[in-house]
């Protein structure tokens, strides 16, 4: 009698249980924390492969991917100049709204002003120069872009290239760097493709939000090794030569645009010396540069709104805001205008 | 090892089973006492010797005072030790310091390492001694029931202070593993879990960039700031406690409540009956009443509320900004009895209590500022945004982070409150069980990234 009541308990408890996560889950997905379950091409890279993606965690954004892993992707009109702007997550901009992501602002100055012009937004999170120039052929042979601008911050120099842990970095030689991804990830991320249930719970349901919460890291779940160096002590000129190099040789004439991180609340402290020998290295190889840092710096200057931050996070913190990405747009649309590449 | 992670659940369930599956008493005491060391040690081995010293001499000097030999003397003795033990390692460098900016003298500082919870420790071992001398709390013989009483890991770090003729005697009994305790202490813990998680951690991001800043923001912003920091704080501290509580049920021991919904409080003697109660009992009992308590004339007691009051601040941090939050809260407490002297609450009309009730939450949200801030200089700083009397160019920004904390915070508390009047969920049933599976996977799944540790393990 007892062991059946205790059974009784249990099996009420686990259907709770189950009712509850199947709530949650609900929850999450829609309103929480959603990701698309990543595709990834040979020789290219992870991308978020097609599905609806969720951020409340800094600012808040519900969008879905299309096919091809771009950022509310639509049929593009044939006729139309293309302009491809390649970034990370400053320019795949999970924390604002599509209205609001830069890329569309772009799209809807040069739609009132008259100008055939699509924008695509090739923002991917956590993605590196070393990975845009990796991907080159592949975005110019299958979007075949009239212009492209290549969105690069700090992170990218002192975190992204020299410290192997994303899906592009660079490995110094005698010669100077070789591109380098980490193939040990795309391996396992193959593999998971047999174990469709396993990937999903890992990938996309609650018990990744949970595991996250309790303190694990996406590359854990991911399986992944992270090798990472020393990031002390680099000297991130050779880096920042490589870059302009590589992105001139692989796109052309690409516009590249910096978006640097700022301290509102003590803007005494100088900038990092990646971007003046960013801006030096541009004007060497004869690129076109925009720093964001003016912009921002007049901006909060006169409205007393930092560019990065959000209302659920802290003024000032994290990824460019609303604010920031309409400055973006203005800035790259007098660039392209100013060029003269957009008519 | 905080208890809201991992490691600490998975602690709790191995003490858990451990003491299930033990039948013998002092097995089991053993087991409790091993077990919170490994819990202190976590945080930083070298000072178990410490918490193992102060219960060694805190037994042996009331030991004394039990056999009748100069009874005073010893108490003394134990005081001194416990005093002496926080003077060094809590406010040395502080005194020096502050010496140094008197004088002007070159000299270095200590540079000593706080160990963890050493003031709720010291307290702890003062109570035992003076409740021994006084004849409040029986001599314990067993020196193994005493060193749990000082190390039982719910209450090690932050409290609350454990009167010792609470607890001891429910070492006397044999520890049940009982469905209805782990029930009853789950409930609680998942109800601090959420105001830890969902409210300290959701607004303390916020709460930094304002109170690191404090000359940057418009006067609304600093206010919203400073408003979090209220919330968070509390939420922090109570969640903390309900968790230890909550912990200590579901080994079947009672920890006295902590927290009795203080921002409801209609003023600031009903704060301090509100707020960290364990605390503030014990500077009522071994401070203020020692003092002349109100028997000794308006002024004296007066004098005494400051005193008590001052120390109470300094009790929390070796900084002269708990020195002015005690004061202030002394303040309020002298001025409420100046206006109250002779009032009942039932002589006052339930308009002047509401008033009352806002007003004192106003005081306490603005008292808060000293407490939070980094130094005098930030505190006047924010006290001067907040009352428009430093103009100049500010960011004006709006926290969502409140609009989630605050429904989170109402529903963990009426949770709590419920439990502390023996309203519990009753897990055999359905509607419960599915009431506190949404409850605890809606932790997890609101939590922001990023945790901060708890604010009172500082003190």
């Amino acid at each position: 009698m007892r062991v059946r009541y205790c059974a009784l308990v249990f099996l009420k408890g686990l259907a709770a249980f189950l009712v509850a996560a199947s709530f949650w889950e609900v929850i999450d997905r829609n309103f929480v924390f959603a990701t698309t379950i990543s595709g990834y091409r040979p020789n290219f890279g992870h991308f978020p492969a097609s599905g609806r993606a969720v951020n409340s965690e800094e600012g808040y954004s519900s969008t879905w991917y299309d096919a091809e892993g771009f950022r509310e992707g639509r049929p593009i009109p044939a006729p139309a100049n293309r302009i491809l702007i390649l970034g990370d997550s400053y320019t795949n901009a999970m924390q604002v709204a599509t209205a609001d992501n830069y890329c569309s602002v772009l799209q809807r100055m040069f739609g009132a002003s008259g100008k055939d012009v699509w924008v695509i937004n090739g923002g991917v999170s956590g993605s590196s120069p070393a990975r845009y120039v990796n991907d080159a052929p592949w975005y110019l042979s299958n979007l075949h872009p009239q212009q492209v601008v290549v969105q690069l911050d700090q992170l990218h120099f002192v975190m992204d290239l020299p410290v192997q842990h994303g899906d592009f970095f660079l490995r110094p030689t005698r010669n100077g760097f070789v591109i380098r991804s980490e193939e040990e990830r795309h391996q396992v991320q193959d593999q998971l493709k047999h174990f469709g249930l396993g990937r999903f719970i890992l990938d996309q349901s609650l018990v990744r939000t949970a595991m996250l919460r309790l303190g694990f890291r996406d590359e854990q779940l991911t399986f992944a090794s992270e090798k990472q160096l020393s990031v002390q002590g680099v000297d991130y000129a050779p880096y920042v030569d490589w870059v302009v190099h590589n992105l001139k040789k692989a796109f052309g004439n690409p516009l590249i645009v910096y978006i640097p991180t700022i301290d509102y609340f003590n803007l005494e402290k100088p900038p990092h010396n990646v971007e003046s020998e960013l801006a030096a290295e541009c004007a060497h190889e004869g690129l076109s540069f925009i720093n964001m840092r003016q912009s921002f710096l007049q901006s909060f200057a006169c409205n007393k709104a930092p560019c990065h931050g959000f209302v659920n996070t802290a003024p000032g913190v994290g990824h460019i805001n609303a604010i920031g990405h309409a400055l973006v747009a203005k800035e790259i649309y007098k660039a392209l205008v100013r060029r003269g590449t957009v008519r | 090892m905080i208890f809201s992670s991992v490691e600490y659940v998975g602690f709790l369930l191995a003490i858990l089973v451990l003491l299930a599956l033990v039948r013998s008493l002092k097995a089991q005491k053993v087991i409790l006492l091993l077990g919170s060391y490994y819990f202190y040690a976590r945080w930083d081995w070298r000072f178990l010797a410490l918490l193992a010293g102060l219960s060694l001499s805190t037994y042996g000097c009331t030991k004394m005072i039990r056999e009748g030999r100069d009874r005073k003397a010893w108490l003394i003795v134990s005081v001194a030790i416990a005093l002496g033990t926080l003077g060094y390692f809590k406010y040395a460098d502080f005194f020096i310091g502050t010496f140094i900016e008197v004088t002007g003298l070159h000299m270095g500082l200590l540079e000593v390492v706080l160990p963890v919870g050493i003031s709720f420790i010291v307290f702890e071992v003062i109570s035992y001694a003076v409740d021994v001398y006084r004849g409040e709390a029986e001599f314990e013989d067993s020196f193994l029931d005493f060193a749990v009483l000082v190390a039982f890991f719910p209450h090690l770090i932050a409290g609350p202070i454990l009167r010792p003729n609470h607890f001891l005697p429910q070492l006397s009994r044999r520890v049940r593993i009982t469905v209805p305790n782990l029930s009853a202490g789950a409930q609680l813990f998942v109800w601090g879990l959420m105001k830890k998680i969902l409210v300290a951690d959701r607004l303390s991001q916020f709460v930094e960039t304002v109170f690191n800043h404090p000359g940057a923001f418009s006067p609304a912003t600093t206010w919203l700031g400073v408003f979090a920091y209220a919330l968070q704080i509390y939420g922090d501290f109570s969640g903390y406690t309900d968790m230890a509580i909550g912990s200590a049920r579901m080994m079947g021991f009672d920890l006295p409540q902590n927290f009795n919904l203080p921002y409801l409080a209609k003023n600031v003697t009903d704060f301090w009956r509100r707020w960290h109660i364990s605390l503030s009992t014990w500077l009522r009992n071994y401070l203020y009443i020692p003092l002349g308590g109100n028997r000794r004339g308006v002024f004296r007691t007066y004098e005494n509320l400051a005193i008590v009051m001052l120390l109470g601040g300094l009790w929390h941090g070796a900084n002269w900004n708990f020195c002015l939050w005690g004061g202030i809260h002394g303040l309020g407490l002298i001025v409420h009895r100046i206006f109250s002297n002779g009032k009942t609450e039932d002589s006052v009309g339930s308009f002047w209590i509401t008033c009352g009730r806002g007003l004192t939450f106003l005081f306490v949200v603005v008292a808060w500022v000293p407490f939070r801030s980094l130094d005098w200089h930030g505190t006047l700083m924010i006290w001067e945004k907040m009352f428009g009397f430093l103009p100049g160019e500010q960011v004006r920004w709006v926290s969502v982070s409140l609009l989630y904390a605050v429904p989170c915070l109402i529903v963990a508390d009426l949770g709590s409150r419920m439990w502390f009047n023996d309203k519990r969920l009753r897990l055999t049933r359905f509607t419960h069980q599915l009431a506190f599976c949404l409850a605890a996977i809606g932790i997890l799944v609101l939590a922001p990234p990023q945790s901060s540790p708890f604010i009172y393990f500082r003190f």
